[in-house]
């Protein structure tokens, strides 16, 4: 199992304070534990991209100081839509401050079935903003809703953050999140540090003064003033010191002032800015005791840190602290300096005391950073452990199709017979009327069954509508024992192109989910949707309303089926049965949420899907083409298989791969159109910026205003398709888009080309019919409001290539 | 992706949350709602500035423009620079503001890409022609291609050149 790990933050900082301590003691060793599985990655804001960190150099550098932590970011991207389905995406860094939010990211992982776990450290940019730069907190606000929202498993580092959580879930009415606790370790090995000597001002102070240490950022959260206030107010007087060791944080510049202004300053009051590790594992040995007058606090390292080295704490009297401390700590009111005084006092003046508490911390037993990345280990891998996974032993043998035409799965048959070997059963789905005719003219291998509708509806009438009857009849079919747990389903008119064996639809114990496209990307044809756009539309929003993933796996192949997972989600949701979604994108989109280790996602190998280049953009091309989607129009003159056979004979194998290599060429040219148009595109955000795009406002009061590219490019004798995007405010419903390609001269070069606007998706791709032939000539784009008698032209060069 | 409503009430509830414990601290936030919501559905590579044309409060507008383009709060001399000029119609300031944000070199440093851009200093076509009547027939504007037809062939390749397409 892959796990991504973004270490935007950690690989950015060059001091690094309590949470990339956190992840660097983590990461390191889950690069020992997890080498192949783990990939390190960090944001590359120059070119706005996710870069692959070396895990080697990453090791090395944190671990051991050798070489540099920029040598070990290499020049490989990763894209998020690329991570697989199964893998898990443990976000453990700061990251909330980064580029990319959560509320962009998380959408797009869980879209393809990876699992998010998060090290949430705390909370306190949302219970206590104050305390915090505001930038912060409306990033961390963002960082929390995505989590909520998407992360499969939050770890944190205390009960008092699962309490926080719980809280603000319950409050938003959402689902509590499923929670781990995992202290974190105390045992920072200091093996840089073995080559760092102490500071020398700090190790004479260290040696020779009874003093009060702070570790940690200077900021209000931590409350150094109360320390500066006990020590004016009788710590001096008791010849305690006091010294802070950290970085200056935010919101404190009248705090530094006053403590480097102050007139106790190296006298009493010291202040080691960013001090090496050397240098504060020294002052917490010497330390009186560490003080920790925190407000809120997510963990409270320096009290762990401090016990470590057998020094006693005095600590704010808070839920988390006493989590962490138990009785090994002194406890004070944090908004009261007199009892923090009060504190100190009893110990530096009992002896006893102070020795009964130092006896009591001696019997600390610090919990490992080993221990703690081996709990968060356990934790991340945990998310996929109660995953079902493909019974070794299965073995297809049955193929199921519905089908009302009977000459198309005859035509089909032979193909499944000759190349998928492993089909011993094939069950059709089909008409009662037709069974007599197939039983008649079948002779072929297969054993044939029949599940008639009539066996199928049991009485229920059948839907008019194609995709609506296909959808409910698989979903009751699929009840009838006749069916297998696992089979393969098909169309009659995919045929495979060769031998197909079972490892094309299981492979290493998934099943192989072929996708096409994302349906939120899929816009088929604009303004007169078929009945297959409408069936992608619906099965968009049931999959959008309940949380999973949207691809698109009407694939035009066979695919494998576990009709145990298909039954779940129609018994889950019962009411789809006669929705008419699409019955390969509901099932797998429902199995890769639900089952993620049981299925992997691949590209569809699918020749003929689209049937011409100029149907829809393809979204991935496929790597290979194993199937056939059969068009017989495809075989007509002027068509692509023309001339080709399109039954099977002695010659079909080399026909098939004749067919691969013209339908190959088709796609490369749709390729090509859109690499001139992605050229353009570059080009243009280079000179201009932005990215050319149409954008149409029509006002209330019918006006029209277009904003377009200055020019456009693209390739001669084909399609290109552009974004358009429109502000839709006038109540007419009768928008007309329109475009024709003119000379120099404002003749007429092309026919006017016009397109109906669908008012209810006012952001389309538009299909451009480009010339016959190479032209610099200009394009026009109208745009009307039909019945109120309004409209509004744009012009500008178009370069036809 | 784009968010829908549905997927943005989660982020909304805790603005609402926070700022009411924010409030109960002494204190405010100077981050407005709807400057948060759009730093809530930002898009790392690219903005849409029609939908960052949406805000018709200029002072938001502003405000959420840095922190979207520039992805940092406003500084101190620019919000003076603007302040002077929040009375203008939202489509003026916005469209000044844009400019200026997107004209910028550290603007360019940010990397990110801008799209739909209404307010951008190209083409923008508007009015109300009769339409209906001359759809099919001949359209460009005379005056454009006038200017175009009267150039000599240097100067032609020149506006070519110019307009990217040599």
């Amino acid at each position: 199992m892959k796990i991504y790990i973004d270490l935007s933050n950690l690989m950015a900082v060059d001091f690094l304070t309590g949470i990339q301590r956190v992840v660097k003691e983590i990461v390191i060793r889950m690069t020992e534990s997890r080498k192949n599985e783990l990939v390190l990655m960090t944001y590359f804001h120059i070119t706005n991209v996710y870069r692959r960190i070396d895990n080697q150099k990453f090791y090395d550098f944190f671990a051991h100081g050798k070489g540099n932590r920029t040598s070990a970011v290499t020049t490989e991207k990763i894209n998020p839509a690329d991570i697989p389905s199964g893998a898990v995406f443990f976000d453990i860094d700061s990251v909330w401050n980064s580029r990319v939010k959560r509320s962009w990211l998380f959408p797009i992982l869980k879209q393809n079935g990876v699992k998010i776990v998060t090290q949430l450290y705390d909370l306190i940019p949302i219970t206590h903003p104050q305390f915090c730069h505001e930038n912060t907190a409306m990033n961390f606000m963002v960082y929390t809703g995505a989590n909520i929202k998407y992360a499969d498993l939050i770890i944190t580092s205390a009960d008092a953050t699962v309490k926080a959580l719980n809280e603000l879930t319950d409050r938003l009415g959402a689902e509590r999140k499923k929670t781990v606790v995992v202290p974190l370790g105390s045992d920072f090995v200091h093996k840089d540090s073995n080559s760092e000597t102490p500071d020398k001002k700090a190790a004479e102070i260290a040696e020779n003064s009874k003093y009060i240490l702070m570790v940690g950022t200077i900021e209000p959260r931590k409350n150094h003033s109360l320390v500066i206030d006990a020590l004016e107010n009788g710590l001096a007087e008791k010849g305690i010191k006091v010294i802070f060791a950290g970085r200056i944080g935010w919101n404190v510049e009248k705090l530094e002032k006053r403590i480097k202004s102050h007139p106790l300053f190296n006298k009493s009051l010291f202040f080691f800015e960013k001090p090496n590790d050397a240098t504060v594992d020294m002052l917490y040995k010497n330390a009186f005791a560490v003080a920790f007058p925190t407000f809120n606090e997510g963990f409270g390292l320096p009290v762990i840190e401090a016990f470590q080295r057998g020094t006693p704490v005095i600590a704010s009297d808070i839920g988390v602290l006493h989590e962490v401390a138990g009785d090994m700590a002194e406890y004070f009111d944090p908004t009261d300096k007199d009892d923090f005084i009060k504190c100190v006092s009893r110990l530096a003046d009992d002896e006893n005391a102070y020795r009964a508490l130092k006896e009591k911390v001696k019997k600390f037993v610090p919990f490992t950073w080993n221990q703690s990345a081996q709990a968060m280990e356990n934790a991340v891998m945990s998310v996929s452990e109660n995953s079902k996974s493909v019974p070794e032993n299965t073995n297809i043998k049955q193929i199921v199709c519905l089908t009302a035409r009977n000459d198309d799965i005859l035509a089909t048959l032979p193909y499944i017979e000759k190349f998928m070997p492993f089909i011993k059963e094939i069950v059709l789905c089909t008409p009662d009327k037709n069974v007599s005719e197939l039983k008649k003219l079948y002779k072929g291998r297969l054993d044939m069954k029949f599940l008639t509708d009539s066996e199928i509806l049991n009485g229920n009438p059948l839907p008019d509508d194609h995709s609506t009857r296909n959808f409910f009849l698989r979903c009751l079919a699929m009840k009838n024992p006749v069916i297998d747990d696992v089979f393969i389903m098909t169309d009659d008119d995919y045929r495979p192109l060769r031998t197909i064996k079972q490892e094309n639809f299981i492979k290493d114990g998934k099943y192989l989910a072929y996708y096409c496209y994302d349906l939120n990307e899929w816009q088929g044809t604009y303004g007169n949707p078929t009945s297959f756009d409408v069936c992608m539309k619906k099965s968009r929003e049931f999959l959008s309303k309940n949380g999973y993933p949207t691809m698109m796996y009407s694939s035009h192949q066979p695919q494998v089926i576990d009709k145990r997972i298909f039954n779940e989600m129609t018994a889950e949701y019962p009411e789809i049965i006669s929705q008419g979604l699409c019955e390969w994108c509901s099932y797998f989109n429902y199995g890769i949420r639900k089952y993620p280790d049981m299925f992997e996602t691949v590209p569809y190998v699918s020749m003929g899907w689209p049937g011409t280049r100029s149907d829809w953009d393809i979204y991935v091309r496929p790597k290979e083409f194993l199937f056939e989607n059969h068009y017989s129009v495809l075989y007509e003159k002027g068509r692509v298989f023309y001339g080709l056979s399109d039954e099977l004979n002695d010659d079909t194998i080399e026909e098939n791969q004749i067919k691969i290599m013209r339908y190959s060429e088709e796609l490369n040219r749709q390729l090509t159109d859109r690499e001139v148009y992605n050229a353009y595109c570059e080009g243009y955000l280079l000179q201009y910026r932005e990215i050319p795009s149409f954008f149409i406002n029509c006002g209330q009061d019918n006006s029209i205003t277009i904003n377009a590219p200055e020019y456009i490019v693209m390739k001669n004798s084909g399609w290109t398709r552009i974004p358009v995007k429109m502000k839709i405010q006038t109540k007419s419903e009768k928008i007309l888009l329109m475009y024709w390609f003119s000379d120099e001269n404002g003749n007429n070069i092309s026919a006017v080309a016009k397109q109906e606007i669908d008012i209810n998706k006012p952001e389309f791709i538009l299909p451009v019919v480009t010339l016959p032939f190479k032209q610099q000539c200009v394009f026009n784009f109208r745009v009307m409001i039909e019945d109120k008698n309004t409209a509004a032209d744009a012009v500008m060069i178009a370069n036809v290539v | 992706m784009v968010m829908s409503m549905n997927d943005m009430n989660i982020y909304t509830d805790i603005y609402d949350i926070v700022s009411e414990n924010i409030q109960k601290a002494g204190g405010n936030f100077q981050t407005s709602r709807i400057c948060y919501e759009k730093i809530a559905s930002s898009n790392p590579v690219t903005v849409d500035i029609s939908e960052l044309a949406e805000i018709k409060d200029n002072s938001i507008f502003l405000e959420t423009a840095y922190r979207i383009l520039l992805q940092r709060n406003i500084d101190e001399n620019a919000r003076k620079s603007w302040e002077n000029r929040l009375e203008l119609p939202a489509p003026e300031f916005q469209k000044l503001v844009t400019r200026s944000i997107i004209r910028s070199a550290e603007f360019a440093n940010t990397k990110i890409k801008v799209k739909n851009n209404i307010y951008s200093e190209k083409n923008s076509f508007g009015g109300n022609i009769d339409g209906i009547r001359k759809a099919s027939s001949v359209t460009m504007p005379e005056k454009l291609m006038n200017m175009y037809r009267k150039m000599p062939a240097p100067m032609k390749k020149a506006a070519k050149k110019i307009m990217g397409v040599e």
